[in-house]
């Protein structure tokens, strides 16, 4: 039996009244203010779920997936804990009553199977919450206790995850298809360093009003690296996780048949990690400037291995983005993204 | 979720069983399809019991949908016993935390019954109530002993525990609600005597663990040292040298095949044998001429007297085969290897 003391396992339930049920794993031995911490996590994971359904001119995106890779910082290997993912799954329903979303956090010393796990979260454990509160409701009537319904279900459906860790990853998503680079995000974070910024098509050039269609919104998108790695990091904290840190590595949204895609590659150079990360969306139809992911890592590592001056690089990932820089930290800098590259005329009138 | 082509996993021959069919259907002429049909799956070894199987067929006759006739059921059923077997060879490898039944519940229908589901129901109409596919299951994948698969029975069960739903004229997916309801007491039973069966088995080891520590080994009936007659065979038909390692494994063999590792020996218990059987395999080694200058009983009293020198040094008298075996080895080569010398 794996220990709790090993891994990081949570199930957070949300309905349409962002009512968050949850059902974490943890071990006995942390304190009551680590359990208290733990017990917030769900709200924060959550939160951005619950951001883009408020942002994206009334477009309800999913986060169906982030994960990010470990690396031992400033630590002797013995001290360490030995972890090897870090992801969440999120699964979205729409029914009658609704939409709701079940979030799962893992963190395992295992490359999971992470497509058996988010089957299993989407198709069993989510439809068996929903379809448990349709048939006790009808049977219960007034009795129905929904709390206790939903515990139940949490409880099993981490049980059914626990038990699944451990199956070796087979391939990884959507390796083979073909995605449309529509921004950059640069990002360097040390003790007394912290910059991010987004590269992406000009103001003006038509492409940018065109692909706002497919995302959330380049706000939502400029913030969210920065969001779950840091959260990733104070979740590493709370549960006591030793001389390990967090890159984000890969975020998938999706929004009916759109994706979008952000896939990261990281340099910890000089006590600064330095990161460059790709907002990649689905393109169906083909067209020149579509490619593999393994096109977009190849050419992020080499901007971070050969030190390569960015501005230089935009344009193997996109030939056209401009060298213009959006700084995605401050308030007022990401309101001026909101302002000017969410601005699409033709498409609030339609709403 | 990955497609599963249950056709393709689960295989059936369905030319084979089409043919047996056919001759059950030649057989029976006077009798009504459902009737054939029935037969044919009780000569499958399908079902409980006849009425059972034949009530079975005539309540979901009017509930296939429009292209499907009773044959397909049957297939179905027959391939579900196949679907059987594979799950049960899962679970009985399946190490379920805390022997977890709504674990094993959760997994086995994730892994074998979700994607099945899909498939079959598209045997049967879409607007047929929920209850009715959960009966289904429960007739479906219950083991073959079981007595009792009434479908009315079945039916008169679930009725009650798995409503169906609507929104507006839209039938509400409840597809897990009725997997759990038509599979979980078969999965849990399933289980238990997997359980059961691990649990017979350890007792069974430990049991067979106990036998072979209590264990007494049987003491060899004698000391046998072929490979001191060869050497000495040897020694007096070429005259050639015996090395001093050669004459070592030659009495460390002698006394193996009386001494075993982990078997106390008392020295009074073995001594007389030894001297017997070493002087007779040292007699034996010798040519028919020196057999007459040294006979038997010469050589019988030389080793005696070895071993009484012997005795005297001895602190202990019960020792371990090896440890005989290493006290041994040093006086006997010597022995042999004087008494080669005065040949």
């Amino acid at each position: 039996m794996r220990s709790h003391e090993n891994i990081i396992l949570g199930l957070f339930f949300a309905d349409e009244d962002n009512l968050v049920f949850d059902n974490i794993k943890y071990s006995d031995n942390l304190t009551d203010m680590k359990i208290n911490d733990i017990k917030m996590l769900s709200y924060k994971f959550l939160g951005p779920v619950f951001l883009t359904a408020a942002t994206g001119i009334g477009k309800n995106w999913q986060i169906e997936f982030i994960e990010a890779s470990l690396s031992l910082r400033g630590a002797n290997v013995d001290e360490v804990d030995v972890l090897q993912s870090f992801f969440t799954l999120n699964s979205s329903i729409e029914t009658q009553d609704g939409a709701s979303n079940l979030f799962a956090l893992i963190s395992t010393p295992y490359t999971e199977d992470v497509k058996l796990l988010y089957d299993e979260i989407s198709n069993y454990i989510h439809p068996s919450i929903t379809q448990s509160k349709i048939m006790n409701e009808n049977l219960s009537g007034s009795r129905f206790d929904f709390n206790r319904m939903i515990n139940s279900e949490l409880e099993r459906g981490l049980n059914l995850l626990e038990y699944s860790l451990g199956a070796s990853r087979k391939a990884y998503w959507e390796e083979g298809q073909k995605y449309y680079c529509v921004g950059l995000i640069e990002r360097k974070t040390g003790e007394n360093i912290r910059i991010s910024n987004l590269y992406t098509f000009s103001k003006d050039d038509p492409l940018r009003k065109l692909y706002l269609e497919y995302i959330p919104s380049y706000y939502v998108l400029s913030i969210l690296p920065d969001y779950y790695e840091h959260l990733i990091s104070e979740t590493l904290e709370v549960y006591e996780k030793k001389g390990i840190s967090p890159n984000i590595r890969m975020m998938r949204l999706r929004y009916r048949d759109k994706k979008v895609v952000y896939l990261e590659e990281y340099i910890f150079e000089n006590k600064i990690s330095k990161s460059y990360g790709v907002i990649l969306v689905q393109q169906n139809g083909e067209i020149e400037e579509t490619r593999k992911l393994s096109y977009f890592k190849k050419n992020l590592r080499l901007i971070l291995d050969k030190n390569k001056d960015i501005k230089d690089s935009l344009n193997s990932i996109n030939p056209h983005f401009v060298s213009e820089r959006w700084g995605t930290i401050s308030n007022e800098d990401l309101d001026k993204i909101g302002l000017i590259l969410d601005k699409n005329d033709k498409l609030q009138s339609n709403e | 979720m990955e497609k599963i082509n249950i056709e393709e996993i689960y295989k059936i021959e369905k030319d084979k069983l089409l043919r047996y069919y056919d001759r059950i259907k030649g057989q029976f002429r006077s009798s009504g399809p459902t009737q054939i049909v029935a037969k044919f799956l009780i000569n499958q070894s399908i079902g409980s019991n006849y009425n059972d199987v034949y009530e079975t067929l005539l309540y979901f006759r009017d509930k296939l949908a429009d292209g499907k006739e009773l044959l397909d059921l049957a297939f179905e059923w027959i391939r579900a016993q196949k679907i059987r077997l594979e799950y049960k060879k899962y679970l009985i490898r399946a190490q379920y935390a805390n022997n977890n039944l709504s674990l094993a519940v959760d997994d086995c229908i994730f892994k074998f019954f979700l994607e099945y589901d899909k498939y079959i129901r598209n045997l049967l109409k879409k607007d047929i109530r929920e209850h009715n596919l959960s009966a289904l299951y429960e007739i479906f994948f219950s083991p073959y002993e079981s007595k009792n698969l009434n479908i009315q029975d079945n039916l008169a069960r679930h009725i009650d525990n798995v409503p169906t739903h609507h929104h507006e004229t839209e039938k509400i997916n409840t597809n897990i609600i009725i997997l759990r309801s038509g599979l979980s007491i078969i999965i849990v039973k399933d289980y238990e005597d997997v359980l059961f069966a691990r649990k017979e088995e350890k007792l069974r080891k430990e049991l067979k663990f106990k036998k072979t520590t209590t264990y007494k080994i049987v003491p060899e009936s004698k000391f046998e040292g072929l490979l001191i007659e060869r050497l000495i065979k040897t020694f007096c038909i070429s005259n050639r040298e015996i090395s001093d390692k050669e004459m070592e494994n030659a009495v460390a063999q002698f006394l193996s095949s009386y001494f075993k590792f982990g078997a106390l020996y008392d020295f009074d218990d073995f001594k007389d044998l030894l001297i017997q059987n070493l002087a007779e395999d040292v007699f034996s080694g010798l040519t028919e001429k020196l057999k007459l200058a040294n006979t038997l009983g010469n050589i019988k009293y030389l080793v005696l007297n070895v071993i009484t020198i012997f005795s005297k040094t001895i602190k202990t008298r019960k020792l371990d085969g090896l440890a005989w075996k290493k006290d041994l080895s040093f006086i006997l080569k010597e022995f042999v290897i004087k008494f080669i010398n005065t040949l």
